[in-house]
């Protein structure tokens, strides 16, 4: 697998797509073993998906609704990085801020450990970056963000912290069973930061997460006023209320198939969507 | 047609040699980037000076698009650049700077490059800053193309090689759910939520975002090494064990190899300030010190970098070099090895006498080193310290060819105890050099010793002394007096005497008289008491004279 970048006017279209994803996670696999982390080839990585993100393109975008498969740490960072460089996006960090924040946000959670006492998973991570890293700035706001993600919530973080904090709970909340054993939705994981534990969270963070991912954050199924079913793939950044969707179903909810699937695009003018759904209601979706 | 393809053909071979020189004029000014401060005036005129130059070819030419491949820079189709030595294809060769330029573009995966009209200066400033980053070997996390992304360029364009991300396997299991936190058992609506916190008080959210802002401007705006402190102090503040010692220490040598790379004496010194506090020995890093001093730049640009700081960057340099300890002493040498001005190099072996005052055995590969300048601030150090023992040392530096290293030799055996220096001093005095002979009397003469009066001795028996010149003869009784003592009595007596009856005046009895006249000693002056009442009239004079200039 390869990406190929050429430097192109702003605006000029890229397909980050799923070889971001893997290579993404491909650092996070290296970074499990004893070799250490790869911050060159992680910053490589991370531009794809920033420019991506800095122009709005729902292709990057869209890769923080991408399914998850399992339940595992990688998805779950990775996610986290999308989202957090998507709020520091919202919030108007330049590119270099915004390249230690995808770092920090990808690097988190290095010192998680089922040998570690949960405790000492920030100081572990700390150290486990600094053994593997030159020291920069780059680096040292790695190890803050890493230390100060398993501090108590209630301590002094720094920003890049808290923006990381609230991308990492919304990003481990996505697809958490609830009491009754069913997946929370995006929706409901976006309400869940912005309901019961809004008070761990600056306000202005939360206005951005909102504003990064939208109402209907990406990945979330919704009901359109025609009966229609569509997937959220990517927010819009003009209006959070109407993101850019693919409709999945028939007004009468019978599966599209696939030569009837048709490109997905921002919600037309005269469509509105009245209500977030779970996978199980999507018709040909309900094992999931 | 014919006239207009000759004159299209005359801009294109101008337009090819002006691109082959700004490149070479932009590998200048990396180089410059990385030796010298970023703000230093050589390297504002040097950045200026190729902005200018950019500029003026850029508007006469037309925009440059440099392809970069592993067989050199082309400037659209055609070589600019060829790696190696200069082939009959009109290419500039590549040497030195230009070779290191296109390797550093191909190694960190660029492959065209090009440079529109209009490029504002700050874009070529960024990209020479970038090189000059990049070009320090050390693992840096930002490469250049890290480096040129981040500088958010709006002119310059640059195309990378596809990236190929390593895939690899996991072998441990990772943890699999750690949500440490409750799932709610109620969610917002995020539509009224969001209207919430930015609707129904927009003057409320604006007030929190820009106090978000300023606090991360404020993180931002913090001195990294203070922020780097602080951080250090939290996680002491966890575990304070070994193992967290070990590990920021080992980070923080990573800063100071870095500022070593570049050449930033004042960062590396406060970054080995930050790294005492976890290693204050150098117990922890005593390897890795070595190492990060590998990261200097080549000699030459060291010395370079040296000669032109200013003093108190040229001792901040050397300060930070004796706080390195065992380590600074491959700096230092390499400091002396590539400075031109001797204040750089006078800098240097007082920062190394500091250093190796207590331990001069740290210098001995130095003193075996080929290069002459070495050698002789090595020696010239060696004669500061001054203790027994350091003979071998000397002895072998006495071993280099070039008569500087042999006179700082010579020079520096005055500090060693006279039983070793007996040995060293026989070559110089059976040298011809007339200095290097003339020192090596000055130091035999320094305190007494039969050895290195009998060697004197029989230098001025030989039949061939003669043949020196007079001032070298002079000096030779001259030593033999300061070293020689009661033991050449005897044969000065022999020399004041020789001729019996017939003696006449000569410059070896003047020389003889004089000398034991200059002893002193109870015996020498018995004897010259002899030589006053011996029959022969050039004797006594001999005698006379010499008491009298003794007298004098």
């Amino acid at each position: 697998m390869s990406l190929e970048r050429t430097r192109k006017p702003r605006g000029a279209a890229t397909d980050p797509g799923s070889g971001m994803l893997e290579a993404l996670q491909s650092v996070l696999a290296a970074s499990t073993q004893e070799d250490g982390l790869d911050f060159r080839q992680a910053n490589r990585v991370l531009q794809f998906l920033i420019d991506g993100i800095e122009r709005g393109d729902p292709a990057a975008l869209g890769l923080i609704g991408a399914p998850q498969r399992g339940d595992l740490t990688y998805p779950r960072t990775v996610r986290t990085t999308l989202v957090a460089v998507a709020i520091g996006r919202r919030l108007g960090l330049d590119r270099a801020a915004l390249s230690d924040l995808a770092i920090a946000a990808l690097f988190h959670g290095v010192g998680r450990d089922p040998k570690v006492k949960p405790e000492y998973w920030g100081f572990a991570g700390a150290l486990r970056i600094a053994g593997s890293a030159t020291l920069s700035r780059t680096t040292l706001r790695a190890i803050e963000v890493a230390l100060e993600t398993h501090e108590d919530v209630a301590a002094p973080r720094s920003v890049l912290s808290q923006v990381v904090a609230i991308a990492g709970t919304y990003a481990r909340l996505v697809g958490a069973r609830d009491h009754a054993g069913k997946p929370l939705t995006p929706a409901q994981a976006l309400g869940a930061v912005l309901g019961p534990l809004a008070t761990r969270f600056d306000p202005a963070l939360r206005a951005a997460l909102v504003e990064a991912l939208g109402i209907h954050p990406p990945g979330q199924f919704v009901g359109l006023d025609n009966g229609e079913i569509a997937l959220v793939i990517a927010p819009r950044g003009d209006d959070p209320a109407r993101p850019i969707v693919q409709v999945v179903t028939t007004p009468g909810g019978r599966p599209l198939h696939e030569a009837e699937r048709r490109a997905g695009g921002p919600l037309p003018e005269e469509r509105s969507i009245v209500r977030d759904l779970a996978a199980s209601e999507v018709p040909g979706l309900e094992a999931a | 047609v014919a006239e207009r393809t000759d004159d299209e053909a005359i801009v294109e071979q101008a337009r090819l040699a002006c691109a082959a020189a700004w490149l070479l004029e932009l590998a200048r000014a990396v180089r410059v980037a990385r030796l010298h401060r970023q703000q230093s005036p050589f390297a504002i005129d040097s950045r200026a000076h190729l902005a200018r130059t950019l500029a003026a070819h850029l508007e006469r030419f037309g925009e440059w698009s440099f392809v970069v491949t592993a067989s050199g820079m082309f400037l659209d189709v055609d070589l600019v650049i060829r790696p190696g030595k200069r082939s009959g294809d009109g290419a500039v060769a590549s040497s030195g700077s230009l070779e290191q330029l296109h390797e550093l573009l191909f190694r960190d995966g660029v492959r065209r490059i090009a440079f529109p009209p209009g490029i504002p200066a700050g874009e070529v400033d960024a990209l020479v800053g970038a090189l000059g980053d990049a070009s320090c070997e050390r693992g840096h996390s930002d490469d250049l193309v890290t480096a040129l992304w981040q500088a958010n360029l709006t002119h310059l364009q640059f195309e990378t090689a596809p990236y190929e991300p390593r895939l690899r396997l996991t072998t441990g299991k990772e943890v699999e759910h750690d949500l440490d936190e409750e799932i709610p058992g109620s969610f917002a609506d995020p539509a009224a939520a969001y209207a919430e916190l930015t609707l129904a008080s927009a003057a409320a959210a604006k007030v929190a975002r820009r106090g978000l802002l300023e606090a991360w401007e404020r993180e931002r705006g913090a001195e990294r090494l203070e922020a780097a402190g602080r951080l250090f102090s939290r996680l002491i503040g966890v575990a304070n064990e070994p193992g967290t010692r070990a590990a920021l220490a080992r980070y923080a040598l990573t800063g100071v190899a870095e500022s070593i790379a570049h050449t930033s004496w004042d960062e590396a010194y406060r970054t080995l300030e930050l790294l005492r506090r976890f290693d204050a020995d150098g117990a922890l890093t005593a390897q890795a010190r070595i190492d990060a001093v590998r990261c200097a730049p080549p000699e030459d640009d060291l010395g370079e970098s040296l000669d032109q700081a200013s003093d108190m960057e040229l001792a901040r340099c050397f300060e930070f070099a004796v706080g390195l300890g065992h380590a600074g002493v491959a700096l230092l040498i390499a400091a002396l090895a590539g400075a031109k001005r001797d204040a750089t190099r006078d800098a240097a072996c007082n920062a190394l006498l500091t250093l190796c005052a207590g331990d001069p055995f740290a210098l001995e590969a130095a003193a075996a080193d080929p290069r002459a300048q070495v050698v002789v601030g090595v020696v010239s150090v060696l004669g500061r310290i001054g203790a027994s023992g350091l003979s071998p040392m000397l002895a072998r530096a006495a071993q280099h060819p070039d008569p500087g290293v042999q006179l700082a030799v010579v020079k520096a055996l005055a500090a060693v105890p006279a039983p070793e220096r007996a040995p060293l001093l026989a070559g110089p005095l059976a040298s011809a050099d007339a200095a290097l002979s003339a020192e090596a009397l000055r130091v035999a003469s320094l305190e007494a010793d039969r050895t290195i009066g009998q060697m004197i001795l029989k230098h001025i028996e030989d039949p061939a002394f003669e043949g020196r010149p007079e001032e070298i003869r002079h000096a030779f009784f001259e030593a033999l007096a300061g070293s020689g003592g009661d033991t050449v009595v005897p044969a000065l007596e022999q020399m004041l005497l020789a001729g019996g009856w017939f003696a006449r005046a000569s410059w070896q009895r003047s020389a003889a008289a004089a000398a034991l006249a200059r002893i002193g000693t109870h015996a020498a002056q018995k004897a010259l008491d002899r030589g006053l009442k011996h029959a022969s009239e050039a004797v006594r004079s001999a005698c006379r004279d010499a008491r009298e200039r003794k007298a004098a």
